[in-house]
C-alpha cells in the first residue's frame, strides 16, 4: 500500500514537472547583457532668434498658352524665407520669370502682398496687371497664379486682386479660384454666358466661392474662410451679408461680425462713384447693430474691417466701403491704441490688411488632461514663425483651471524658448536653463504631454516634419528623465486621439 | 508512466508547431511592415506610419512600435511610449545585424524593464502570452530603425492549457485506475499468496497448526483450501505418529517391565520355589510371545504404511469364512460359546487369501474373546449386489457409542485391562481395517453395550470373465 501510494504521489510530481515545463516552453526572456545604441557625440550648438534653411519645395508654376486655350507647367525648387509664405515664394517666383503669361504679354507685374491665411492665399498685384492686352490675358494670368498656388499642399483657395481690388470680367465677381482652370478660353466664355444670363430676371442664380473675414475669437485678428455663394440678380453684397451673419463655420476661432437681426436698411445697396473716380458701396444697418455693437464686446473695427475685407475682396473694383448705422456712417474705430479715421466715411481694404490673420493650430492639454489639437487666430506672419507658434504656445505654461493649459509652470516666458532653426524639414529647439529646470518635476506623462505638445505644434507646419531640443545648445537626454531628446522626434497622431485610439 | 510522458510530449508538440507557426506569420508581418515603412522613416512621415500601422494593429489585433536607429519610439499604435527608449533582446539582436528576431512572453512573469513589463502588460492583460517580433528598417543598406510587432498569443496557450488540462484529467482518472487495480491485484493475488506462504514457512519451521484465510472462491480459495486440507491432514499425521509412538513404547514397555520384574525376582529370591520359578519363566515366557506378536503387528502395519501388495487372485470367501469358523470352533467351545457360520452360494472375490483370513480370523477371535460363557457368535456370507458381505455379529459386551469411531486406531483399546488381559495387541482392528481398504471394500460395526457388536465387512466380487 505504501508503495502504491508512493508511486502515485511520484506520478503527481512528474506530471507537475512536466505541465510546468510545456507551459513555459515557448517563453523567452531576455537573456545576456543587452544595451541602448549610444548617440554620437554632438559639437554645441547655440541656436538663437529664428531660421530656416534647407527647406526647399518643388513647386509647378504654370504658363498660359499663347491663344490661352490651356496652361504648361515649370517645375522650380523654391524656399520660403521666415516670415514668408511658400504661395508668396510661388507668386514672386511665377512673377519673375514671366511664365504667367506668354511672352508676348509680358509685362512688369509686381506683387504688392500675398496674404496666406487659414489655407486661403490672397495675392495683391500691381495695378500694373491692368495692362493686360484684353481680359482674357488678365484672366490667364489671374488663372495662372491660381493654379501653382493650389498646387502647393494646403492651399485651398486663392484670390487674386489688382491694388487691393477684385478685378472682376464682364462686371461679374470672379470670386476666389478653387480648382485648377484647365482652360482660360472655358472660363472666360462660362463668365461672358453668366453675364448674358445675369441680364434676365428669371435667370437662375450665380455660384461663386467669397472669402468672408470674421473677426478672430478673443479678438485681435480677422481670419479668412471661403464660402460658396449662390447669388440671384446680381445681389452679391447683400449675399455676403447674409455670409457674415451666418457666422463662421469653426467658432472656435471666429465669430459673426454681424448679428442676426440686423438688417440693411436700403435692399439693393448700390455701388456708387464718387468725382474721385473711386467706387464706394455704402451699407447702411438698421439700429440693432448699435446695440450689438455696445454690448456684445465687439469692437468697432472688427465690425469694420469685417465688412470691407469681405466686400472689397469680392465685388469688382470696389474702391471702399461705408459703413452707417441708421444713417449714421461709422468715420472712425481704434485698433488698439491706434485711432483710424473715415472723413468721409469711406472705409478701404488696405485700412484692414494688416488686421488680417490665420489660425494656426496649438497642441495643449484640455480639461481632461488629454492633448487636444486648438485653433487660434495669430497673426499671418506668426502662422509661419515655428518661434512665434512656440511662444504662443507657452503662453498657456500654468493655465491652470483654463480650458487648455500647458503642463509647465508659470515662471517659463517666451525668452526660455532661445532659438528655433529648422534645416531639412527638422526644427531643432533651443531651449534655456530655466526652462530645463522647469521641467525637471514633471511626472513621466506631463514630460510627455509638454514634448509632444510642441512636437505637434511645430509639424503641423508647412516643412516641419520632425524636432530636435536642445538645452542652451547642448544636446540633452531628458527633460524630466522620460522622453528621450537626442533624437528628431516625430509628432504622434495617436496622443492626440488617444481616447479614441487603437490597441 | 509512459502515458504521461506521451501526453506532454504531444503538449510539447504541438506547442512547439502553433507558436512555430505563428511566429512564422507574425514575423512575415513585421517584416512587410518595416520594409513598407523604410521610406517613411527616412522622411519623417508619422502620419503615414501611424495609420499604416493602425491598420495593420486593428486588423491583427496587436501593437506596432517603430523605433528609429537610437531605439526612441517614434510610433506606437497604443500612443504609451513615444519619445521613450525600448529595448529587448529582440530589438538588440536587430541592432547588432540579426534579420528578425521574436521572443515569447509571459507578461506576469516577463522580466526586463519598466517600459518593457509596461508594454506587455499594457498590450496583453496580467498573465497573458505575449508575442515579440522585431524586424529592422532599413534604407540603402543601412539600419535607419527598427519595427516591433506585439501580438497575443494567448488563444494558443489558452488551448495548450486546455489540452494540457485533458491528458490530467485523464491521467487522474489513469491512476485511479490503476490504484483500484493495484488494490484489487493486491487483495486477491498478492495477499493470498503472502498468507500461503507465511503458511508453508511456519509449516517448514515444524508449526503443523498453520492455516490460511480462505476469501472467495476462485482459484487462490482453492489452493488455500488444498493448503488447509494438506496440513490439517498432516497434522493429524503428526499427531497419530506421536500416539503411535507414546502407544507403541507403551504397548512394548508393559511386556519389558513385567519381565524386568519377573527376572529380578528370579534373580534375587534365593532359595525359589521351583513351581514358583517355573510359572515366572511361563509368564516372561508369555510376555516374549506378547512382544513377539507385538512386533509382528507392527511390521505388518508398516508393510501396508509402505504399500505392500496383495498376492492377489479369485477365491471364495464364503469357503474363507467357513474355513476360519472351523479353525476357531475349538477356541469357542473352551469358552463355551456358540459359533456358527452361514454361507450359502460361492461369492468370488479377487482377494490375498492369507490376508483376508487374517481379517475374518481376528473379526471372529475377538468376537469369541469379548463374548462371555454362554453366548453366541454368528457369522455370515451373502451377496449383496456387486459385493460380499461378511457379518459377524456377537452377543457380547457390545462396545460404547463414544469408543465406535475409534476401535479401528491402533493401539486404541476400549476396555484396556481386559484387552491386555485376552492378550491382545490393540492393533489388530487396525490391521483388519487396512487389509479390507487394500482390497477395495470397507468395514463398519454397530455395536450397543451389552447387547454384543456387528461387524460387516464388503468386499467387491470378482468380475466374471465372459466365456469365448
Amino acid at each position: 500500500m505504501r508503495k502504491a501510494l508512493s508511486f502515485v504521489a511520484l506520478m503527481l510530481a512528474l506530471v507537475l514537472t512536466l505541465s510546468g515545463c510545456v507551459l513555459r516552453g515557448p517563453e523567452t526572456e531576455a537573456a545576456g547583457e543587452i544595451s541602448l545604441p549610444e548617440p554620437d557625440s554632438e559639437p554645441e550648438n547655440m541656436i538663437l532668434g529664428e531660421s530656416i534653411s534647407g527647406n526647399l519645395r518643388e513647386v509647378a508654376l504654370y504658363r498660359a498658352a499663347a491663344d490661352f486655350s490651356s496652361f504648361s507647367t515649370v517645375n522650380q525648387n523654391l524656399r520660403a524665407e521666415v516670415g514668408q509664405s511658400l504661395p508668396e515664394a510661388a507668386v514672386e517666383a511665377l512673377l519673375a520669370s514671366g511664365d504667367a503669361v506668354n511672352a508676348q504679354e509680358a509685362y512688369d507685374v509686381k506683387l504688392l502682398g500675398c496674404e496666406y491665411a487659414c489655407g486661403t492665399a490672397t495675392v495683391n498685384l500691381s495695378i500694373d496687371a491692368r495692362n493686360a492686352s484684353s481680359p482674357q490675358a488678365l484672366l490667364a494670368l489671374e488663372a495662372a497664379i491660381g493654379n501653382t498656388l493650389l498646387g502647393i499642399k494646403g492651399v485651398r483657395g486663392v484670390n487674386v486682386l489688382i491694388a487691393g481690388m477684385s478685378e472682376g470680367c464682364f462686371q461679374l465677381p470672379v470670386g476666389v479660384q478653387t480648382g485648377i482652370v484647365p482652360s482660360v478660353t472655358a472660363a472666360y466664355a462660362q463668365l461672358q454666358a453668366e453675364s448674358d444670363r445675369l441680364s434676365q430676371s428669371d435667370a437662375a442664380p450665380i455660384e461663386r466661392t467669397a472669402m468672408l473675414y470674421f473677426p478672430s475669437e478673443g479678438g485681435g485678428w480677422l481670419v479668412p474662410e471661403l464660402r460658396v455663394l449662390s447669388v440671384s440678380g446680381g445681389a452679391f453684397a447683400p449675399a455676403l451679408i447674409d455670409a457674415l451673419k451666418a457666422g463662421p463655420r469653426d467658432e472656435s476661432s471666429a465669430i459673426a461680425s454681424i448679428p442676426e437681426g440686423v438688417e440693411l436698411l436700403e435692399e439693393g445697396p448700390t455701388v456708387e462713384t464718387l468725382a474721385t473716380g473711386e467706387r464706394v458701396l455704402t451699407l447702411n444697418f438698421s439700429p440693432a447693430l448699435a446695440n450689438y455693437l455696445a454690448f456684445s464686446g465687439l469692437e468697432v473695427w472688427e465690425l469694420a474691417g469685417s465688412i470691407t475685407l469681405t466686400m472689397t475682396s469680392f465685388l469688382p473694383e470696389l474702391d471702399g466701403v461705408r459703413v452707417m448705422v441708421n444713417g449714421e456712417p461709422i468715420t472712425m474705430c481704434a485698433i488698439g491704441d491706434t485711432l483710424l479715421q473715415f472723413p468721409d466715411g469711406m472705409m478701404r481694404r488696405r485700412d484692414f490688411a494688416d488686421r488680417v490673420g490665420s489660425v494656426a493650430t496649438l497642441f495643449l492639454l484640455d480639461g481632461a488632461d488629454r492633448l487636444t489639437p486648438v485653433e487660434r487666430a495669430v497673426s499671418m506672419r506668426s502662422a509661419l514663425s515655428p518661434k512665434s507658434l512656440l511662444t504662443e504656445l507657452l503662453s498657456y505654461a500654468g493655465a491652470e483651471g483654463a480650458a487648455y493649459r500647458l503642463p509647465l509652470s508659470v515662471n517659463v516666458y517666451a525668452e526660455d524658448l532661445l532659438g528655433v532653426q529648422v534645416v531639412g524639414g527638422i526644427a531643432r529647439v533651443n531651449l534655456s536653463a530655466n526652462f530645463y529646470r522647469s521641467c525637471q518635476r514633471l511626472s513621466p506623462r506631463a514630460e510627455r504631454d509638454l514634448v509632444y505638445a510642441m512636437v505637434n505644434t511645430l509639424c503641423a507646419l508647412d516643412g516641419i516634419r520632425a524636432v530636435r531640443f536642445y538645452v542652451e545648445g547642448r544636446a540633452a537626454d531628458t527633460l524630466a528623465g522620460s522622453v528621450y531628446l537626442r533624437s528628431p522626434l516625430l509628432p504622434s497622431p495617436g496622443l492626440v486621439a488617444e481616447a479614441t485610439a487603437a490597441p | 508512466m509512459a502515458f504521461s510522458v506521451i501526453g506532454f510530449s504531444l503538449i510539447q508538440l504541438v506547442g512547439e508547431y502553433l507558436f512555430t507557426q505563428r511566429s512564422r506569420d507574425d514575423q512575415r508581418i513585421a517584416d512587410s511592415l518595416a520594409e513598407s515603412f523604410s521610406d517613411y522613416l527616412v522622411a519623417f512621415d508619422a502620419g503615414s506610419m501611424y495609420e499604416s500601422a493602425l491598420e495593420t494593429a486593428r486588423e491583427q489585433q496587436s501593437r506596432v512600435l517603430v523605433l528609429d536607429a537610437l531605439c526612441v519610439v517614434q510610433v506606437d499604435t497604443a500612443s504609451e511610449l513615444n519619445g521613450q527608449r525600448f529595448i529587448t533582446s529582440e530589438i538588440d539582436g536587430v541592432l547588432k545585424g540579426s534579420a528578425g528576431a521574436h521572443g515569447f512572453y509571459d507578461a506576469g512573469r516577463a522580466s526586463g524593464n519598466f517600459w518593457f513589463r509596461a508594454v506587455l502588460n499594457g498590450f496583453s492583460g496580467a498573465n497573458a502570452m505575449t508575442g515579440v517580433f522585431a524586424s529592422p528598417i532599413q534604407s540603402g543598406g543601412e539600419l535607419v530603425g527598427v519595427l516591433v510587432y506585439i501580438s497575443q498569443v494567448q488563444e494558443i496557450y489558452e488551448s495548450l492549457r486546455d489540452l494540457q488540462i485533458r491528458i490530467l484529467s485523464w491521467m487522474a482518472i489513469v491512476l485511479a485506475a490503476v490504484l483500484v487495480v493495484d488494490l484489487l491485484v493486491l487483495r486477491t493475488i498478492t495477499r493470498p499468496i503472502g498468507e500461503l506462504n507465511e503458511g508453508i514457512s511456519r509449516m517448514s519451521k515444524g508449526d503443523l497448526s498453520a492455516r490460511v484465510r480462505v476469501r472467495g472462491n476462485n482459484e487462490f480459495a482453492g489452493l488455500a483450501r488444498a493448503f488447509n486440507s494438506m496440513s490439517e491432514r498432516l497434522e493429524q499425521l503428526d499427531n497419530s505418529r506421536s500416539q503411535f509412538v507414546s502407544n507403541a513404547s507403551h504397548e512394548l514397555k508393559t511386556p519389558l517391565s513385567t519381565m524386568k520384574i519377573l527376572i529380578e525376582t528370579l534373580m534375587y529370591q534365593d532359595p525359589m520355589d521351583p513351581a514358583i520359578t517355573k510359572e515366572f519363566l511361563t509368564d516372561v515366557n508369555k510376555e516374549i510371545d506378547r512382544l513377539n506378536r507385538i512386533v509382528s503387528d507392527l511390521l505388518t502395519l508398516v508393510n501396508i504404511d509402505s504399500g505392500v501388495k496383495l498376492n492377489a487372485a479369485e477365491l471364495d470367501i464364503g469357503s474363507l469364512v467357513s474355513e476360519q469358523v472351523k479353525r476357531l470352533s475349538p477356541l469357542a467351545r473352551e469358552n463355551g460359546i456358540e459359533l456358527d457360520c452361514v454361507a450359502k452360494e460361492t461369492l468370488e472375490v479377487n482377494g490375498d487369501q492369507l490376508k483376508l483370513q487374517q481379517v475374518v480370523y481376528n473379526i471372529i477371535d475377538n468376537a469369541i474373546k469379548y463374548t462371555p460363557r454362554g453366548g453366541e457368535v454368528h457369522c455370515s456370507v451373502i451377496r449383496s449386489g456387486r459385493k460380499a458381505v461378511i457379518r459377524v455379529s456377537d452377543t457380547g459386551v457390545g462396545i460404547p457409542q463414544e469408543d465406535l469411531p475409534h476401535i479401528f486406531d491402533r493401539f486404541y483399546r476400549v476396555d484396556k485391562a481386559r484387552s491386555r488381559e485376552t492378550g491382545g495387541t490393540g492393533l489388530g482392528l487396525s490391521i483388519v481395517k487396512q487389509f479390507v481398504l487394500l482390497h477395495g471394500g470397507t468395514i463398519d460395526a454397530k455395536s450397543a453395550p451389552g447387547k454384543g457388536s456387528t461387524f460387516i465387512i464388503e468386499l467387491p466380487l470378482a468380475e466374471k470373465k465372459r466365456d469365448g
